[in-house]
């Protein structure tokens, strides 16, 4: 067994000639919780893309821990089968399914589920029947852990802002995946929603054994719950350490903040 | 906000979706079948009929067009392989043992295996159509079968198995309003129910949003592919059905135009909701007919260019068709609940 | 050899017609990314509006030409039969570039913001009511288009077995596609217009927010692209001579099967393409079997989207998660 749940190594990509990312080596450890900060358009969602195989890379490995095996080649929906699941930046539910429908059209994917063809499913037969009832009582449990169960049958799109996302990451856990990739999860949240959000966070990881890598702008949260932070400056990883190190990064407050600036402002 | 609804008929082998009465209504159905034709007139049987076919074709693209999101043009395409196979296999029956005829219970027997082989058909060359253009996110299905139905119709007039240009003719009316609406109420049945499943679940998540499906796990491409190879099936069962009626078939039989009426029979009654698409079908079948006498009138036919106009307009002002997704118990459901219970709060 | 050569001018001139369509197939994909089916309508009817031109003022527009050439209205030259062509297709390049104006502010406009999907829907709707409205208004039967050219001689080349024979007409309208070509091109990468049409077609928010009139911008893709349409309509109505209101519908989806081949969006692309599938299915009928002519765009563009959906001359645009 793997000590860590991603590993990139020498990691590159160019759009057209622009590289967007380059030689990024990156190890993310089994169970942590782990940031990947830096300004805008600095080829953290890129790095995204590339993990779950939307993007191809240039060059360079990925590593999936949990199998040991290399994502390269894969196709997206191969890499969430694997064990990895990701949420949007923008977020992208299924609009106009409930809440509980977006849960389980991630949870038939779910690689443990039971497969069933086309006669059961015309018959209903009766392992499919109870299939489908244990489907949606351990989808109505990852609601609760969302706080989201009392909404189950709504529709998503109706859901305020912030349950929306969280509704996201339910969805991605729902998956099976224990590597979650969450970008900017709380883009757009008020601050009692961000504390409510870092706790789901801290919760889902205790829950579910689960590692997760997330994007975000938000330094409370980041620096509130990652145990390491990697930061990313034109495509090129500038640091990485524990948040209390980033902070200090002269290179990082120059990236940030540009120079001549203090580590007081960073903490803001 | 109306509740989707879409899974409370989930709950297994209760209610109006449940095994039993399907097969109450197959009995029925039969029933009818016996005395139907002496009831009516012979003008109205074939409205009637008709309208069974179109409930079938309408019922199996909104699959692929409404659940799914994908824009097939094609279903004509698709009647027409299951169409000339089904009718190539009955017609060289009768050819070669005359003496089955006789036998009522053989016809029925060799008329059902024929309109399978031909859904299977259909299922086949809907496989080797989608898998290049389904691959592909965009337009392109619309257009590849579009060319899908041209390519079909080239082939039939080249191959002289068939007729080529003449067509084939003298195929054995086995068509009878016990059949069509047989198939009828098991398309309905098996959309309904794959639909309402985790396959189902699967095809509605690529029409909301593809990248996010593929996201959480989904092969797109075979979903859109299996949608479309399943609406396939249907649609060649549907053609067999007719070409038994018709009692003869040309290369022109099923041109765009057959494509196109299917088409606006699922946009107007909803894409994405079943009972829309049969209440849809029966309606433009009886439109078609009561039009009739306005073509008769103004020498010209004025159908198309309504129905073309109605199908711009619609997308204009309520592109979601007449029920949208939802189905139309749904719509009793919510008025009796608005009318039992105080309005729901929870409409945020 | 003079077959073959015969067949290979036979599939340019076929090709010069499908990239003029193809043009505007390309260049409203590349802006809106819609299928416009409704454009082989427009083709439809630029050669309508170029049979009534003809009928009605054809012969009028010659015989002034003839007097200012040769001094007599009798008197027949090619100088004057040309100029009296282009006077009749700039009409159709007229009447389709309002047409294409109405389609997209009448039936697209509003629905941009709507899903694709529906988008698409309208855009069958179009082109069957043009197809149906043609019957109703021109009569479904095939008119003969006029032959104001009557004096003109095909070029022959060659004799008995080596026989060339070449339609001046032919010519005319490979010329005429490659110029419209041309200037298309220019338009496109040097002109201010065109540049506005690049960015919008990568970006309409954005296009919008650097002051770009996204709206006119878009009016004026479609009317560029349907009076190309136009010109191919008055085009195929005198070489071909007969015009009906259906005869759009085919050419459109080959026009659309070679754009795609070509590398949809590509304006080099569309024409490369529409050449490749003239000669194909020119060599087609002329070696093979003419009945299966009908089936080849078709496949080719099944064959291209296994092999390179991109097109020969596109490139892979990655979409933006």
């Amino acid at each position: 067994m793997n000590t860590f749940a991603l590993r990139v190594q020498n990691l590159s990509i160019v759009f057209g000639g622009l590289k967007a990312v380059t030689d990024l080596d990156l190890e993310i450890p089994k169970g942590s919780i782990f940031g990947l900060i830096g300004p805008n358009g600095a080829g953290k969602t890129t790095i995204f893309n590339m993990l779950t195989g939307v993007y191809t890379p240039t060059s360079g490995t990925i590593i999936h821990g949990q199998s040991g095996t290399s994502l390269g080649g894969l196709k997206p929906y191969e890499i969430t089968r694997t064990g990895i699941a990701r949420t949007f930046q923008n977020i992208r539910l299924f609009k106009n399914l409930t809440v509980l429908d977006n849960l389980l059209v991630a949870m038939d994917q779910n690689p443990t589920q039971k497969k069933f063809g086309l006669i059961p499913t015309l018959l209903r037969s009766k392992s499919l029947m109870t299939a489908e009832d244990a489907k949606k009582n351990d989808a109505l449990n990852i609601l609760k852990i969302f706080k989201l169960d009392g909404r189950a049958k709504e529709i998503s799109s109706a859901l305020p802002y912030g349950d929306q996302r969280r509704l996201e990451i339910a969805r991605a856990i729902a998956t099976g995946a224990r590597t979650l990739l969450l970008d900017e999860p709380a883009a757009g949240m008020n601050a009692h929603e961000t504390s409510s959000l870092m706790d789901t966070i801290r919760d889902i990881r205790a829950t579910f054994n689960a590692t997760v890598l997330l994007i975000e702008h938000d330094m409370k949260l980041v620096m509130g719950i990652c145990e390491r932070i990697a930061v990313l400056d034109y495509g090129v990883k500038i640091a990485e350490g524990i948040p209390s190190d980033i902070q200090k990064n002269p290179r990082v407050i120059e990236a940030y903040l540009g120079k001549a600036a203090t580590s007081e402002h960073v903490k803001k | 906000m109306a509740p989707s609804g879409s899974n409370n008929e989930q709950s297994g082998q209760t209610g109006i979706m449940s095994l039993r009465w399907w097969i109450v209504g197959i009995g029925i159905v039969w029933l009818l079948n016996a005395w139907l034709p002496e009831l009516i007139s012979p003008y109205f049987f074939q409205i009637i009929v008709l309208a069974g076919i179109n409930v079938i074709l309408s019922v199996s693209l909104n699959l692929v067009n409404g659940f799914t999101g994908q824009f097939s043009m094609g279903h004509a395409g698709f009647m027409s392989v299951g169409g000339y196979l089904s009718a190539f296999i009955t017609t060289s029956l009768v050819a070669s043992h005359p003496e089955l005829m006789n036998d009522p219970v053989a016809g029925v027997v060799i008329f059902a295996i024929s309109l399978i082989m031909g859904g299977i058909a259909a299922t086949a060359v809907g496989y080797i159509v989608g898998l290049p253009s389904l691959r592909l996110r965009g337009d392109y299905l619309a257009i590849v079968t579009l060319g899908f139905g041209e390519i079909i119709r080239v082939i039939f007039l080249n191959t002289n198995a068939v007729g080529g240009a003449r067509g084939l003719s003298g195929i054995t009316k086995f068509t009878t309003f016990g059949a069509v609406y047989t198939a009828a109420l098991i398309t309905v049945f098996c959309i309904w129910r794959v639909v309402h499943s985790a396959h189902g679940r699967i095809l509605v998540s690529i029409r909301e949003d593809e990248i996010a499906s593929t996201a959480m796990g989904v092969n797109t491409t075979e979903g859109k592919v299996r949608a479309f190879a399943m609406g396939a099936f249907f649609a060649g069962v549907a053609g067999g059905l007719f070409a038994h009626y018709l009692t003869t078939l040309n290369p022109g039989t099923f041109d765009f135009n057959r494509s196109f009426e299917v088409i606006i029979m699922v946009v107007l009654g909803g894409m994405g909701s079943i009972s829309g698409s049969v209440v849809a079908a029966i309606m433009l079948t009886v439109l078609k007919e009561a039009l009739r006498p306005l073509q008769q009138l103004t020498g010209v036919d004025l159908r198309m260019v309504i129905y073309s106009l109605v199908l711009i307009i619609m997308m204009l002002a309520r592109p979601k068709g007449i029920f949208g997704t939802s189905e139309i118990c749904d719509l009793f459901r919510e008025k009796l609940s608005r009318r039992g219970k105080h309005p729901d709060g929870g409409s945020a | 050899m003079a077959e073959f050569a015969q067949y290979i001018i036979n599939g340019l001139s076929q090709g010069g017609t499908y990239a003029l369509i193809a043009l505007g197939y390309t260049m409203v994909f590349g802006i809106l990314q819609l299928i416009n089916f409704a454009h082989g309508e427009v083709f439809m009817l630029g050669a309508f509006t170029g049979l009534y031109t003809s009928k009605y003022a054809g012969l009028a527009i010659l015989g002034t030409f003839n007097r200012l050439l040769t001094g007599s209205a009798e008197t027949a030259s090619t100088g004057a039969a040309i100029l009296t062509a282009i006077v009749i297709i700039l009409v159709a390049m007229c009447v389709c570039a309002a047409v294409g104006f109405c389609v997209e502010r009448l039936a697209y406009r509003p629905l941009r913001a709507s899903p694709r999907i529906n988008l698409l829907i309208t855009a069958v709707g179009v082109s069957l009511f043009f197809q149906n409205a043609g019957q109703l208004l021109f009569g479904s039967d095939p008119k003969a288009f006029p032959d104001l050219f009557e004096n003109l001689e095909p070029w022959t080349f060659g004799a008995d077995e080596n026989l060339i024979v070449i339609n001046p007409l032919q010519v005319f309208v490979f010329i005429t596609a490659i110029t419209l070509m041309l200037i298309l091109r220019h338009v496109i990468f040097h002109t201010r217009l065109g540049r506005a049409m690049r960015a919008v077609s990568f970006n309409h928010d954005l296009a919008s927010l650097m002051g770009i009139p996204t709206n006119q911008i878009i009016a004026a893709t479609f009317m560029m692209g349907s009076s190309l349409a136009g010109a191919a309509g008055v085009m195929v109505g005198m070489t071909y001579p007969k015009v009906e209101p259906l005869m759009g519908s085919l050419p459109g989806l080959k026009a659309f099967c070679a754009a795609v081949l070509g590398g949809i969006g590509n304006v080099t692309g569309a024409v490369l393409g529409s050449f490749i599938l003239g000669l194909a299915e020119a060599l087609l009928s002329g070696y093979g079997t003419p009945t299966y002519k009908d089936a080849l765009a078709f496949t080719i563009l099944i064959l291209i989207l296994l092999v390179k959906p991109s097109g020969l001359l596109g490139v892979n645009r990655t979409e933006k998660v």
